[in-house]
């Protein structure tokens, strides 16, 4: 009898080690919710893909810093778009008033730097695919699902707020030139004329969509149970 | 085939929109063509133009220059000069001191000419266009000098195309930048400079507007910041700026002339009489 007992749980371990982690198989690739999962890494690719190609940053003055600016000035500025390459490696050069505090306002040129934040956002984004896509073959990491989500969404909210990121990495419209009475702070403080571009709005709603596909498709495979271990 | 498709659309949609993306207005000066061709000041309605300039010190005992908390600064500002023009060649000229006006009243088929000092309140009521000419030439000069003084600043940009810090002696860094927005164009010089008792940071910004399609000097600002390297910490301020206000139509002068002593050119009080013939200084 115990040689019988030994026997069974010798066996029962050769079989849990036998579950394999990942199934890669035809019909897992049949399943709609792993189809939309994989769906929602190609999505979250290409959120990430127009968060470096398209404008993610604009410096725009209209209505925005009449109370500092000449409202003609404010006015005749055109809306800069700059790009997300440069927003994110830096090396790009963009334009911006500033306004001494002993009243003259100039137009000034500056470089951009290496965006270490928006760039932790983007491998931060790539981590999260990797865990959806490990997450689509394995039932172990099934708990996860909420986190792929959620890391969805908030690389798209990172992106969304690429302005402010920009304006940090770069040392202007922050407290590094406030306006006081001592002479070495020299330019008025004025940060309401760097906005999200076209580019970090269209960037955020496709991760929104790519956390939407991926929630869908989690909710496809809960529905179908433990099927797939019928499949695998 | 569908999905390839739809692949093929992912990547390349981010692609077109680029493609319709338009740059940023900042760019390195890299040759004479980066320069603006700028008009004359003639060509304009300046109605105004000033210089104003400060000084400071502040003793951060090397802690951040930022901390008021740390440091203790002190500083003068003043302003070098200041004009201003209005129509009917009326003027207001300031240098510091002095406020000079040159204002045109006309009543009717009358016009009078005041000519106020500014400090003392006291005006001197003229039937003569003339007694204006010599400060109304003086603030017209004073524009032109200004203008002068910015063109050749634009034109020593100039020198900077091509060359490095090394070019330089004591320079550790040096950058020479453009910027078009629309009808305003930025240049910027930055330079830092090292010797063994300071470091000397210069930032020269040029700022052009354009008016009927001609470009015109309007805001200059130059800081000069030297933080000696000496147990004290002392960091030194140089700020030199002009505005130059260019305006399509010059703006019709008001003077309140209630508060301001107004005499009559060429006639003193003994001279002046009542209705009813006594005169004023009559005893």
């Amino acid at each position: 009898m115990e040689q019988v007992l030994t026997a069974a749980v010798n066996d029962a371990s050769t079989v849990e080690e036998k579950v394999p982690f990942f199934s890669f198989n035809l019909a897992t690739l049949k399943r709609p919710g792993v189809i939309l999962r994989l769906v929602s890494i190609l999505v979250c690719y290409v959120a990430i893909l127009l968060a470096v190609l398209l404008p993610t940053v604009t410096i725009n003055y209209a209505s925005y810093s009449s109370a500092t600016l000449p409202i003609e000035r404010v006015n005749r500025f055109p809306s800069e778009l700059i790009p997300g390459a440069s927003v994110l490696f830096g090396g790009g050069y963009f334009c911006y008033y500033l306004r001494s505090t002993r009243g003259v306002v100039v137009l000034t040129t500056a470089q951009s730097h290496f965006n270490w934040i928006s760039f932790m956002i983007l491998i931060f984004a790539t981590l999260i695919t990797i865990l959806a896509f490990l997450m689509t073959f394995t039932k172990k990491l099934e708990k996860a699902s909420k986190v792929v989500t959620l890391g969805y969404v908030v690389s798209g909210l990172g992106i969304l707020c690429s302005p402010v990121w920009f304006m940090v990495v770069n040392g202007f419209g922050n407290d590094y030139a406030v306006a006081t009475t001592d002479l070495s702070h020299y330019f008025a403080y004025d940060s309401l004329y760097c906005h999200c571009g076209y580019g970090a709005i269209a960037s955020c709603l496709v991760f929104v969509a790519a956390a939407i596909i991926f929630g869908i498709g989690t909710n496809r495979e809960n529905a179908g149970g433990d099927n797939r271990n019928s499949e695998s | 085939m569908k999905h390839r498709n739809l692949l093929l659309a992912l990547v390349g949609l981010p692609v077109l929109f680029c493609g319709g993306c338009s740059d940023a207005f900042g760019k390195v000066v890299t040759s004479t063509d980066d320069f603006l061709t700028v008009a004359a000041d003639s060509e304009f309605q300046i109605a105004s133009a000033a210089l104003k300039t400060a000084t400071g010190r502040s003793n951060n005992n090397n802690s951040s220059s930022t901390s008021l908390a740390s440091s203790a600064s002190s500083g003068t500002e003043s302003v070098g000069h200041e004009v201003k023009m209005f129509t009917n060649g009326d003027y207001s000229l300031t240098d510091g001191k002095e406020t000079t006006i040159g204002y045109t009243r006309i009543t009717g088929s009358l016009t009078e000419y005041f000519l106020i000092d500014g400090a003392t309140s006291k005006g001197m009521l003229t039937p003569d266009a003339a007694d204006l000419t010599p400060g109304r030439t003086s603030a017209q000069k004073l524009i032109d000098n200004d203008y002068a003084t910015l063109r050749g600043i634009y034109d020593g940009l100039k020198g900077y195309i091509g060359k490095s810090a090394s070019d330089y002696p004591n320079m550790t860094s040096l950058s020479l930048t453009r910027s078009i927005a629309g009808t305003t164009a930025g240049y910027y010089l930055h330079t830092f400079e090292e010797t063994s008792s300071a470091r000397t940071e210069t930032s020269v910004y040029l700022t052009l507007d354009q008016f009927k399609g001609k470009w015109a000097f309007t805001n200059y600002s130059k800081r000069l910041t030297v933080v000696s390297k000496g147990s004290d910490g002392l960091t030194t301020y140089n700020i030199t700026e002009y505005a130059i206000d260019v305006q399509d139509d010059l703006s019709a002068m008001s003077v309140p002339l209630a508060g301001i002593s107004v005499y009559i050119k060429g006639i003193d009080t003994s001279g002046v009489s009542f209705t009813n013939g006594i005169p004023l200084t009559a005893k």
